[in-house]
């Protein structure tokens, strides 16, 4: 029963209790109306109800930013339903780019409706076990839910943005040929050094100038043996609440980030691999090529942020899961009490790329607090940050610096460039 | 079809309105054009609002304001026809609130049609009985009286357990 033939039967009992109070037989009257338009409601509301429904969605893997497309076919196989409703099986948070299912209609014996909507979901898996079709009598008075099975999944992959290859130079590489300077002389593109000639050496190879100079003896150029690393990614998901909200938080930033630089050094033939590291830790143990790609998609879809947790647990995991002085890559907004954590890391051999996403910035847009004591805060925050940014850097930790304003590969890119040249710097003095 | 609609709704509250206004007036009762004046200006601040109790609670006030009229001796017909037009508007305002929110549908119209047709049937009906009922003179005890009550609470009952049970 729904709320309207509730009210109408309160309604209509209050109307006799007042007759019988007031002994007035005609007050009573006044409920006959109520009860025969109950009456013909209760008659005309369909005995037997069978629907079936065909439900279909496109694709059963989508990013967080494509859209969705379900079709949903109903069919009646018995007597005309005249009033039919379709509750939105859409979660709360997926937008409508087209249709709906909240269509008021009717459907004559044997005659199919469909429903095409279009929307966009976030991040996540979701699935759906049933529909719920609200039947009704033409007056809309008297409601059955009838619950039709069909069974639909879809994840929602993190939105993966087209990274440029990245520049680094790790200290140890896996001997396979790949795109990576290896610190070793082999047959890559970018000179090494010359050596002597040794028999095998290719003619092409073959250093003219230095020869010239030095009679009865050849000289060979060498490359730089250009290989595939191991690349660790970590994404800390120890985020503050206020960083999760928003169509377009730092949260949702970090994961695309971390996704997206997975996607980048698998297209380049690395062993990548994954920790998520947060109160409930997910780990993917070092991969190749596109099936790992999917099942770090698959892992970053269902993280969730996690409260502050000490990042010295990180080092029996680390242990654990990747190889000795494999390039980690870390995508955190770290605290002064991490220090200890990335210095472990560091001395264990561990090259570490921190990117940073600018959190004290992020904080303000979203508080939009203009008071001058929240802009000296802001000024404060930011100071602290930098100082903690300065310390790692000084542990050997490249640190870049991910302002909210620019992309992740603007940011990799020129952040990346100017930590070779600090560190070219640092060692010229 | 929803202009149409609105029509209706906004036909039948004036006819309402009219026969309340009409009804106590002619009885030299004041006091009715104050409540009006309550009853549209609440309907009017919540016209946009999607919940259905303000309209539940505007069609109870009139009911109950009806059946006022009839203890102070104002004509039945009268409030009896104003309490079955409530009705009737009670029950557009909330189809009108309903087909608001649709997307325009092919069976939309028909589907509107059939509600109006069924709707005009079930008042139609409901408005003869109550008149017939009008003029039926029995005299029970008071303990008669409340035993049918207590019956017709009874059967209500039953119907409403039977109802939810299904």
């Amino acid at each position: 029963m729904s709320s309207r033939s509730w009210y109408l039967l309160s309604l209509s009992s209050g109307l006799i209790l007042t007759a019988v109070l007031s002994r007035n037989g005609t007050v009573a009257l006044f409920s006959v109306p109520l009860l025969v338009y109950l009456a013909i409601a209760l008659l005309r509301f369909p005995n037997r109800i069978a629907l079936q429904a065909d439900c279909r969605l496109e694709k059963s893997t989508s990013s967080d930013a494509g859209d969705v497309k379900m079709q949903l076919c109903l069919k009646n196989a018995d007597h005309r339903l005249d009033f039919l409703t379709i509750d939105d099986p859409l979660p709360k948070s997926a937008t409508t780019a087209e249709g709906n299912f909240k269509a008021l209609i009717a459907l004559d014996e044997s005659q199919e409706k469909l429903f095409i909507h279009n929307f966009r979901l976030k991040r996540g898996h979701y699935f759906w076990d049933h529909f719920t079709v609200v039947v009704s009598d033409p007056l809309g008075v008297f409601e059955k839910n009838v619950e039709i099975a069909s069974s639909q999944q879809i994840i929602v992959q993190p939105r993966l943005s087209q990274l440029r290859p990245i520049p680094l130079r790790p200290a140890s590489t896996l001997h396979s040929t790949g795109l990576v300077p290896a610190r070793l002389a082999g047959s890559g593109t970018d000179f090494w050094g010359v050596r002597h000639y040794q028999s095998g050496d290719s003619l092409r190879h073959i250093n003219w100038q230095k020869t010239a100079r030095h009679p009865g003896h050849f000289f060979t150029r060498q490359f730089e043996q250009e290989e595939i690393m191991d690349v660790a990614i970590i994404l800390d998901t120890r985020f503050s609440i206020e960083r999760n909200e928003g169509e377009n938080n730092l949260f949702e930033k970090s994961i695309s980030a971390a996704a997206s630089l997975a996607e980048v050094f698998l297209r380049e033939g690395n062993r990548v691999g994954l920790l998520v590291f947060g109160q409930q830790m997910r780990h993917l143990f070092p991969g190749y090529g596109k099936h790992q790609l999917n099942s770090i998609l698959r892992t970053l879809t269902l993280v969730h942020p996690s409260p502050t947790l000490s990042l010295s647990n990180l080092e029996t995991m680390q242990k654990r899961i990747f190889q000795n002085r494999s390039q980690v890559i870390m995508i955190s907004t770290p605290f002064f009490e991490d220090l200890h954590a990335y210095t472990k890391m560091r001395a264990s051999g561990h090259p570490v790329l921190l990117i940073c996403p600018d959190s004290v910035e992020y904080s303000f847009r979203v508080s939009g607090d203009k008071h001058p004591e929240a802009l000296l805060a802001k000024r404060a925050a930011q100071i602290e940050r930098r100082l903690l940014l300065l310390k790692l850097s000084r542990l050997g930790v490249q640190v870049v610096d991910w302002p909210l304003t620019q992309s992740l590969n603007q940011t990799l890119i020129t952040g990346i460039r100017r930590n070779g040249r600090a560190a070219i710097n640092q060692e010229m003095r | 079809m929803i202009t149409k609609l609105r029509a209706y709704l906004l036909f039948s509250i004036l006819l309402s309105f009219s026969l309340l206004a009409v009804g106590f007036y002619s009885k030299g009762y004041w006091v009715v054009f104050p409540l009006l004046a309550g009853i549209f200006t609440f309907g009017f601040f919540t016209r946009r609002t999607p919940a259905e109790w303000p309209s539940m609670v505007l069609l109870g006030v009139v009911l109950f304001a009806a059946a006022a009229g009839v203890l102070r001796g104002v004509s039945q017909w009268m409030v009896l026809s104003a309490g079955v037009v409530a009705l009737a508007a009670w029950d557009l305002n909330m189809l009108y609130k309903r087909v608001k929110i649709q997307p325009a549908s092919p069976g939309l119209e028909q589907l509107i049609n059939k509600h109006v047709q069924t709707l005009f049937f079930a008042v139609a009906l409901g408005w003869l009985l109550a008149l017939l009922g009008s003029g039926i003179h029995l005299r029970f005890p008071f303990a008669i009286m409340a035993l049918l009550v207590l019956i017709i609470f009874f059967g209500l009952d039953r119907l409403v357990h039977g109802l939810n049970s299904n």
